[in-house]
């Protein structure tokens, strides 16, 4: 299955934000997502996908980049004949890369001299991932999924949302 | 597939990378867990209500989802003197302290200027050394007493990212943009998140894995778990998994 479809991040940030403040706390993107699924039994079947994030954050110059993608183990059940409910595990992955620049920017009173670093890093979240399919017939689908980043830490806890129109190849 | 696949690339919010560091080759602390010493001796507010601003500003930080960071605010007032931050002579650092000369330790304008930062790293980048300056001269017209209490959070929230080893932005939105203006909260923008993320990148699940009690936010090895579960998605997703389930098309 592939799908394409919108991606929204920090959701209660952005509903949450100062007037102005909500692009800037949270996005709202394309993703592209593939997914696999295997039956076990009759109703119930294991669907590992993996989504990212397009078009990726990127400085000005392209010196520095950041790609969002989340990594899921699913399990799903068919609830009825043309609407099945997944739910398990998955984990947000941050990728970031920059390359050395120095980048002049005013200190209040004069400019000062800032750095780019020239290295790439990796963080990854364990987020749970819940969602439903719609069979819209001849292999189309239609998947509404809510990734829940760092549930036990309120301070921490992110919502993400995606809507994807999907196509059985 | 074609109109699928452009949906994808389509701009919606256009957020862009403007944050920067304050070194070239800047490693951050050592430690994740750090715990800012507050001298309280010259304050011109009350203790009650500087550690009140200065809880909600480490917060802030805190709250950055990507980020391996859990910072807080020592429960006693640091002995060190200004005196011997300005010497580098403190042993606990960071800091965060009243300075009745401002002007004459920061070398800035105490009219205008409510706070400042200062941090070292040694030759492998790592910060060994820091902390901020809050405006108590009295007389001066930056002073903080006369502070609106929301902007001195979004002000120390700013230097703590100095500390941290954060830069300025060039996104007027993001918090370490060097002006305050138009800001009501101390908002971490997602560019103030990315720029720390680098710094200090979150690596969940990587100690349970390795029975490790201790964090150090640059052990960032893929925990086994992880890379089994990545492996057996790939698989999957790659339809490799046959050998290993029988594949039936779903929905």
């Amino acid at each position: 299955m592939a799908e394409g479809g919108v991606w929204a991040s920090n959701l209660k940030e952005r509903f949450s934000a100062p007037d102005g403040f909500a692009n800037e706390v949270s996005e709202i993107k394309g993703v592209l997502r593939i997914r696999r699924g295997w039956h076990l039994g009759k109703r119930f079947y294991f669907e590992p996908n993996f989504s990212l994030v397009l078009p990726w954050r990127s400085g000005a110059d392209g010196s520095s980049r950041a790609f969002t993608s989340v990594l899921g183990l699913e399990m799903g059940v068919s609830l009825v004949s043309f609407l099945s409910w997944r739910v398990g595990p998955g984990v947000q992955s941050l990728f970031m890369t920059s390359s050395a620049e120095t980048v002049l920017l005013n200190n209040g009173t004069a400019t000062s001299t800032f750095f780019l670093p020239n290295r790439m890093t990796l963080s990854w979240l364990l987020t749970v991932d819940t969602g439903f399919t719609v069979s819209l017939g001849r292999g189309w689908s239609l998947n509404a999924d809510l990734f829940v980043a760092n549930l036990a830490n309120h301070l921490r806890r992110r919502y993400h949302a995606t809507m994807t129109l999907g196509y059985q190849l | 597939m074609k109109l699928l696949s452009l949906i994808g690339f389509v701009t919606l919010s256009p957020l862009a990378i403007a944050w920067t560091h304050t070194g070239s080759n800047l490693r951050g602390w050592a430690t994740s867990q750090l715990v800012f010493s507050v001298n309280t001796a010259n304050c011109t507010i009350a203790n009650a209500e500087l550690f009140s601003i200065i809880d909600e500003a480490i917060n802030a930080w805190n709250g950055v989802p990507t980020a391996n960071l859990s910072l807080s605010r020592s429960q006693v007032a640091s002995t060190t003197t200004v005196a011997e931050f300005v010497a580098l002579t403190a042993t606990d650092s960071p800091l965060i302290f009243c300075d009745p000369s401002f002007a004459t330790s920061t070398g800035a304008d105490s009219d205008y200027v409510p706070a400042a930062a200062q941090a070292f790293s040694d030759s492998s980048g790592e910060l060994v050394y820091g902390g901020v300056y809050l405006n108590a001269q009295l007389g001066s017209g930056a002073e903080i007493s006369g502070i609106q209490r929301s902007q001195m959070v979004i002000i120390l929230a700013h230097e703590i990212g100095h500390v941290l080893g954060l830069g300025h932005s060039s996104n007027l939105k993001a918090l370490m943009y060097y002006s305050v203006a138009g800001k009501t909260t101390p908002v971490i923008a997602q560019d103030d998140m990315d720029g720390i993320t680098h710094l200090y990148p979150r690596s969940e699940g990587a100690s349970q894995a390795f029975g490790c009690a201790a964090v150090h936010r640059q052990n960032d090895s893929v925990p086994m778990v992880w890379l089994v579960m990545a492996m057996a998605s790939l698989l999957g997703t790659l339809g490799l998994g046959r050998f290993v389930f029988k594949p039936e098309r779903l929905l």
